[in-house]
């Protein structure tokens, strides 16, 4: 298992190497240079000379590479193009925004898809699954940035019960701080939970219908055991893979709904970086959410690794 | 220019919310302190240095933070600011400058004629590309003749000079900490009603009252809290909902509802925000100044006004300049509201295109408004037999290709003059080789005219020149003015004392008080 994890990591960080390549790459030959952006459309030769002087873009790309990727290894994104702002500071600042919208979404998911897989698996067939997989259907089918839509207008105008938007840390007030999570949340949350309760409530059907749980059953043990031990837990593992898969989801519809819900989270910082052609903010706002992604995963998989020791087996030959 | 003047800025794909009358009932959020407004605006300012602010978000939070020689009033009438008083020779070239007494900036230092010296210098100096130059062009030399008198001297007569004074870019900042390489970019410093507090980019913007600014009793509020909401909808709501007190720039759609709410009202002002069908005037077909006409007579710009902004704007029937303006000539009305198809028609044929012209209309997909005009132009477009293939591209390319390369047929675009000075609405978007200028137009004859306008300090001479220019934009079309859209600010009732400026600045808001 140590083993396994050490590989994993060395696995990770090289991903991550290969991914800033790929993105500072990729950025730097999108249309629309950072000068003009941040300049004006036709700024003086020499007000962009010494634009692109003092922030080192009239170097060869492999040097503007490596001087920013040392950067990053010791913390330091750089500046905004745009405001002068420390990047580094800003994504300190929103991480934890970002970190807690994620968190609280995949909370969501999970508590719609498990009860409602196990709800649909034990009345299989009657009004009870259809209620529950309509229920994911329509997660699975709405768009985030739609349901979002409709949850303000019902929760925030029609019954004013939360507010439409805004971010106050849990530090300053946990209370405020919940109801401004709970929309975005759910919004988000909603989407991954249809898909997860589907892939939950077929696997443990199929599980169900297999030869030794109906031989298990047919010795005497209970139907909650065989439930728990058999089927639950080789469910468990598509359902853990699909929800590795729906980490990237989450962080990716973070995008739009901190958008939409005015959240100060890594996201907006990213679409930000995207109008004004700020590549520093970009990069360092891809790069993270990028980190992001692959450590949930990691962890994921490691918790797939302890349920399944066949995973971790074959990866130690 | 990448002048986000023009832009509502970026805003997610969202389906609307159909808005409802609601009763407005405070919750949410922790309750603001005593003496905060907390207000909604729409784009995160991108640097507050005035010498290197290209966007309009950033030229709105510099003339709150920020002060200039003079300042416009809310008619657009330059009036004194920083310099309490000044005097200009005959020529109109040499103007002396009384600057007010007990002036200091944010951090306590006094201001000097020094700091308006530099501030100057610094603008004329090649090497900081000051995006809007042209304003100082004729600025020939500024000196200090004592410590709060101040010289300039222009090489030829200005007419919008004191206006361009009162222009956010042009404003005074501190000679010593600017020199000092200390960043007013991320952490500005001036002598503006405000001070500048924190900054999060495109999420929120705190700002105190300035307590030692020179007007006695202003500001009245003890804090701004600006959240920035891009998206027109959200924006309302969060009024709606009660989180924010004061929203800027709401969408005509949302308007009439919002003030219908009880505890909510607003206010509508004709200002300098109008919208036009960009040519591409060097390359066939609408490098013919009779295809451009044909588009302009096909235009329904009541229909516009109607549809797309809910009555919320005016049709604009003849040149760019607007009918609020000093220099506004009625003569020059000639667009019938509802436009002319057979006139479209004829003219279309004496271009040489009796059987129509299919032309693609490029859009810069962030701006929502400007993206919904595209479906109505091409249905008015082909009632003339003008068929228009809509594209529309994310924005940074769009203005790569359309802006900087020219690179298209037709376009639209949108601004909001912040001088509201007749030269505002015409020097930039019609001279040869103007930034401003995509449609590649140039008429050296159109050049002279607004060159000469520009440089006359007498109004009278002034309001002819630009008589004489319009009939010549008439004539040639360079670009297809269609509506002035109004200006729309909605807020609680408990928000006391609002005015709302032709210049679409907030200045104003060091005036509003908030009651019980």
């Amino acid at each position: 298992m140590t083993r396994y994890l050490i590989k994993r990591v060395l696995g990770v960080t090289l991903s991550l190497l290969v991914a800033s390549v790929l993105l500072f790459a990729t950025l730097n030959v999108l249309p629309g240079k950072a000068s003009t952006a941040a300049l004006g459309l036709n700024p003086t030769p020499a007000a962009a000379a010494a634009f692109n002087k003092r922030y080192g873009l009239d170097r060869p790309l492999v040097a503007q590479y490596l001087s920013w990727i040392g950067g990053v290894l010791r913390g330091n994104f750089g500046k905004s193009y745009q405001t002068d702002i420390s990047i580094s500071r800003e994504i300190a600042r929103r991480t934890p925004v970002t970190l807690e919208l994620t968190s609280c979404a995949a909370l969501v998911a999970l508590v719609i898809a498990v009860p409602l897989a196990f709800i649909a698996t034990l009345g299989r067939g009657t009004i009870v699954d259809l209620v529950a997989t309509a229920v994911s259907l329509i997660g699975l089918s709405l768009p985030a940035f739609a349901s979002a839509t409709a949850l303000v207008l019902l929760f925030s105008l029609r019954l004013r019960w939360l507010p439409p938007g805004g971010y106050v840390a849990p530090t300053v007030d946990l209370g405020t701080n919940l109801k401004l999570m709970f929309l975005p949340a759910l919004s988000l949350g909603f989407v991954s939970g249809g898909l997860l309760m589907r892939i939950f409530r077929t696997g443990i059907v199929d599980a169900l219908a297999r030869e030794y749980v109906l031989v298990s059953r047919s010795r005497g043990a209970s139907r909650g055991r065989v439930l728990w031990r058999h089927a639950v837990r080789v469910a468990s593992i598509p359902f853990i893979t699909v929800g590795a898969m729906e980490v990237g989801a989450i962080f990716g519809g973070a995008v739009v709904i901190e958008q939409i819900f005015q959240l100060p989270g890594i996201g907006s910082l990213v679409l930000e970086g995207i109008e004004t052609r700020d590549y520093r903010v970009l990069q360092a706002g891809a790069l993270v959410i990028t980190a992001f992604v692959m450590i949930a995963n990691l962890l994921v998989d490691m918790i797939a690794a302890v349920i399944d020791p066949r995973l971790r087996v074959t990866t130690e030959r | 220019m990448r002048r986000r003047y023009f832009a509502l800025g970026m805003a997610p794909a969202i389906a609307s919310i159909a808005m409802v009358g609601l009763p407005t009932v405070g919750y949410g959020p922790a309750r603001a302190a005593e003496g905060t407004l907390r207000v909604g605006f729409v784009d995160g300012p991108e640097g507050l240095d005035p010498a290197y602010a290209v966007v309009g978000a950033s030229h709105q939070i510099i003339d709150l933070v920020y002060s200039g020689l003079t300042k416009l009033d809310n008619n657009a009438n330059p009036v004194p600011d920083l310099a309490e008083s000044w005097t200009a020779d005959s020529t109109g070239t040499v103007y002396t400058f009384q600057l007010r007494a007990g002036v200091k900036f944010h951090d306590g230092t006094p201001l000097t004629a020094d700091d308006v010296v530099y501030s100057f210098q610094r603008l004329k100096n090649p090497k900081t590309g000051y995006a809007y130059a042209t304003q100082v062009e004729s600025v020939a030399e500024v000196k200090a003749l004592s410590a709060s008198t101040v010289q300039f001297t222009l090489s030829k007569p200005t007419g919008p000079f004191l206006t361009f004074l009162a222009f956010p870019g042009n404003f005074i900042v501190p000679k010593h900490l600017a020199m000092s390489g200390s960043s007013l970019t991320s952490h500005p410093v001036g002598t503006g009603p405000f001070k500048f507090v924190s900054y999060s980019p495109d999420h929120e913007l705190i700002l105190e009252a300035n307590q030692n600014y020179y007007v006695s009793g202003i500001p009245r509020l003890e804090k701004l809290d600006i959240k920035y909401i891009a998206d027109d909808t959200e924006r309302a709501n969060a009024l709606l909902g009660g989180t924010i007190d004061f929203a800027s720039r709401v969408g005509a759609k949302d308007y009439d509802n919002i003030v219908a709410t009880s505890g909510l009202a607003g206010t509508e002002k004709v200002g300098g925000r109008w919208f036009w069908i960009m040519t591409q005037d060097e390359k066939p077909p609408t490098n013919n100044p009779l295809v451009r006409l044909a588009i302009s007579y096909a235009i329904d710009r009541q229909a516009m006004v109607d549809t797309l902004f809910f009555g919320h704007a005016r049709p604009i029937l003849g040149g760019p300049i607007p009918n609020w303006s000093w220099a506004y000539d009625k003569v020059t009305d000639i667009m019938p509201p509802h436009g002319d198809i057979a006139k479209a028609r004829a003219l279309l044929k004496q271009a040489g295109y009796p059987n129509g012209v299919q032309i693609t209309m490029t859009l810069g997909s962030t701006w929502q408004n400007l993206v919904e005009q595209g479906p109505l132009i091409k249905a008015m477009l082909a009632r003339a037999a003008i068929e228009v293939t809509l594209t529309s591209m994310e924005n940074p390319r769009y203005m790569d290709l359309v802006w900087s390369k020219g690179d298209y047929q037709i376009s639209n675009m949108y601004w909001l003059s912040p001088l509201a000075d007749p030269d505002d609405f015409t020097y930039l978007n019609y001279r040869c080789g103007s930034g401003m200028n995509p449609q590649k137009f140039c008429d050296p004859k159109l050049d002279a005219l607004l060159q000469q306008a520009r440089y006359t300090s007498d109004k009278t001479a002034r309001k002819a020149l630009y008589t004489q220019a319009t009939e010549l934009i008439l004539k040639e079309m360079p670009l297809v003015p269609t509506v002035t859209a109004t200006m729309l600010d909605v807020f609680s009732t408990k928000v006391k004392g609002w005015e709302p400026m032709r210049t679409g600045m907030y200045r104003n808001l060091s005036e509003v008080t908030l009651g019980g």
